[in-house]
This record gives structure tokens, C-alpha cells and sequence, in this order.
């Protein structure tokens, strides 16, 4: 082979098995020629460089992960805090609506013995263990500030 | 191929906005995706940004992907167009080539079995191979910067790029063939 020849062989003898026979042909060449010699050698050099690559660094999962957009919730997530909310509400005028009603119609009287009694009983239960109904106030006011915080998290991960 | 076997179960729950999913080819494909982002820019710190940049460009487009074809070649070529698209924020290369005129000449004079100046060699051929890598066609450079990445066979390189294995042959007879006369005077091999 030629010079020219085996220069033109070099880029597939890199692509071939170091014992090609091609890559044993033009390993021999360069060994001996002043011209094709620093050309070949220039490209081992070449190709040393492009096959080192250093390791990415450890948590780099985690560093994309935290990089990724925020998912919006799934609509189902939502429905159980804003159908807890709207029942609490309907439940608050209902019983509002209830009051105002009992006070005036006659056909309601029962409806207002039931509430005389119930207050009744809450007032009875207040004068006997005060420290327990304050407990039963407290804890609700939990829950539903529990709920509400919930509720407007959720509303601000979906806004925002 | 060098795939790093994710199954397209996996792609597939990914696809479906599957967190986990994802954070699992997410760590499957580090690896290879940083070594082709490095063989792009030879810098760290680039590579890295270019890697975070490959994965968020996954994120986007992995609903594109169509899971009844093998995944391995799709996010080669994707993350080969991220790297070829990517603009660099900063320009380093321009500053380090007046830093390397000031300081090669004072290299002549150092011990070459100094470590220390063997590091700055190394890290200079590093440097000049980046330049001239980026001086090369789009086609030739993704076609390089695959073949070594994992020392991939040409005929993988042509599935990735979608061409036959001829034309990648003749990209890779080029890019060689270039980046070793832009590199021959700097590497000082060939004297
Ligand atoms: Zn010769």
C-alpha cells in the first residue's frame, strides 16, 4: 500500500479490532514512515482524549429531580377538602336557617323543643364538666383549621 | 447499543407523569448522557449544566416518544440535539485561549515530569480538542461524540443518527480527519 492508501484506511482501522488485519498493516507503516507515522499517531492520540470522560457527579439524579416543574395535583385530590368544605358550609346555614325558624312558626314547635333540649343538655354538660366541652371546642377548632390549611394549600399549588 | 436498559414499562409510566418513573431513567441514563455532554464540551462544569438541560428536554418531550420503538436510540438523538442547540451562558474558551498564549510559553521551561504541568498539559489538549470539536459540522461531531461515547460500534452510531452505516463512516473519516489537522500544531505530535 501507499502512503496515500494508508492514510485513507486510517479512520476505518480505528473503527476495526486492534488485530484487523488492515490495523496491523498500517500499525507496521507507521512504525517505519516519517510522514504517515505523526499522522497516525496524532489520531491514537485523538482518540485516547475522546474515550476518557470523567463520571458525573453523585446526586446529580436528585439535583434534576428538584429542577423538574412542580406537577399540578390531580383534580381528585382536590374534591374531598372543597366537598368537606361546601357540606360544613350548607351545614352552618341550615342549622343558621333553623334557629331563625323555630323562633317564630308554630308548626315548628318540635323542631324547637328538640334544639331547647339539646341547648338543654349543652348547657347542663357545660356546668358539670366545663374543661371537657372546652376540649371538644379546641379540638374542633383544630380540625377545621386543619382542614381550611389544607384546603388553601392545595388552592395555592393549583394557582401558583 | 449502549443502552442502559431501561425497560419501556418504565418510559412508558414516565410518560404517564410517573415521578418515579422518570427519576429511574433519570439514574439509568446519567452515565451516558454525561459522557456525551462531556464529548461536547470537555468542561465539567458545561457538562453538567448540558446533562441538567438533556433530562429537563426529556421531561418536555418524552410524551413524543413513541414506546412501541426501542427507547435507546430516540434519547441518543435527542440528547445529541440538545448538545449541538446548547448555547453556552458563559464563553470561557475565549479568555482560556489568551490565558494559554501567556502561560504556554512559561511551560517550555517547566520539569515535564512535574505532575502539576503534566495535569495543565492534559487539561490544554483537553482544551484545544473542545475548540476544534466545536469547529466541526453538526453531522460530524454528533457522529464522534457518539462513537466514543461508550465506545459505541458504527453501526449503533447509525442507528442513533437514523442513516446507513456508509454515511457515518464517511462522517467519522472527516471529523478526524479535521480535528487532526486543527489539532496536530497544538498537540505538537506530529513533529
Ligand atoms: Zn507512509
Amino acid at each position: 500500500m501507499s502512503c496515500r492508501d494508508i492514510r485513507l484506511k486510517f479512520s476505518a482501522a480505528l473503527d476495526a479490532p486492534r488485530d484487523a488485519e488492515d490495523r496491523v498493516r498500517i500499525e507496521a507503516h507507521c512504525a517505519a514512515c516519517a510522514i504517515c507515522g505523526p499522522e497516525w499517531r496524532t489520531l491514537l492520540r485523538l482518540e485516547e482524549l475522546m474515550m476518557e470522560a470523567p463520571a458525573a457527579p453523585a446526586g446529580f439524579a436528585d439535583r434534576v429531580m428538584s429542577a423538574l416543574p412542580t406537577p399540578a395535583p390531580a383534580r381528585r385530590e382536590i374534591m374531598p377538602f372543597a366537598a368537606a368544605g361546601l357540606i360544613a358550609a350548607a351545614a352552618l346555614v341550615a342549622l343558621q336557617l333553623a334557629t331563625v325558624a323555630t323562633a317564630t312558626a308554630p308548626w315548628l314547635a318540635p323542631v324547637r323543643d328538640l334544639m331547647a333540649g339539646l341547648t338543654e343538655t349543652v348547657r347542663a354538660r357545660v356546668a358539670s364538666s366545663p374543661w371537657e366541652i372546652t376540649g371538644w371546642v379546641l379540638a374542633g377548632a383544630a380540625t377545621i383549621g386543619a382542614l381550611s390549611g389544607a384546603v388553601m394549600g392545595r388552592v395555592r399549588q393549583v394557582v401558583g | 447499543m449502549q443502552d442502559p436498559g431501561v425497560p419501556n414499562s418504565v418510559v412508558r409510566a414516565a410518560q404517564g407523569g410517573d415521578r418515579n418513573a422518570f427519576r429511574r431513567i433519570v439514574e439509568a441514563w446519567t452515565g451516558a448522557v454525561f459522557g456525551l455532554a462531556w464529548r461536547f464540551c470537555f468542561d465539567r462544569t458545561d457538562a453538567e449544566d448540558l446533562s441538567q438541560e438533556i433530562f429537563l428536554r426529556l421531561h418536555t418531550k418524552l410524551g413524543l416518544f413513541d414506546p412501541s420503538m426501542p427507547f435507546a436510540p430516540w434519547m441518543y438523538r435527542m440528547s445529541a440535539n440538545v448538545c449541538l442547540n446548547w448555547k453556552k451562558r458563559r464563553n470561557p474558551r475565549a479568555a482560556s485561549i489568551d490565558a494559554m498564549g501567556a502561560e504556554g510559553e512559561a511551560y517550555d521551561v517547566e520539569d515535564p515530569r512535574d505532575p502539576a504541568a503534566e495535569r495543565r498539559r492534559a487539561e490544554e489538549a483537553r482544551e484545544a480538542l473542545g475548540r476544534a470539536m466545536s469547529g466541526l459540522p453538526d453531522e460530524a461531531r454528533t457522529a464522534i461524540a457518539l462513537r466514543y461515547e461508550q465506545g459505541m460500534e458504527v453501526t449503533e452510531v447509525a442507528k442513533a443518527m437514523e442513516v446507513p452505516v456508509g454515511t457515518v463512516k464517511t462522517w467519522l473519516f472527516r471529523a478526524r480527519e479535521r480535528l487532526r489537522a486543527m489539532l496536530a500544531p497544538e498537540w505538537e505530535v506530529e513533529k
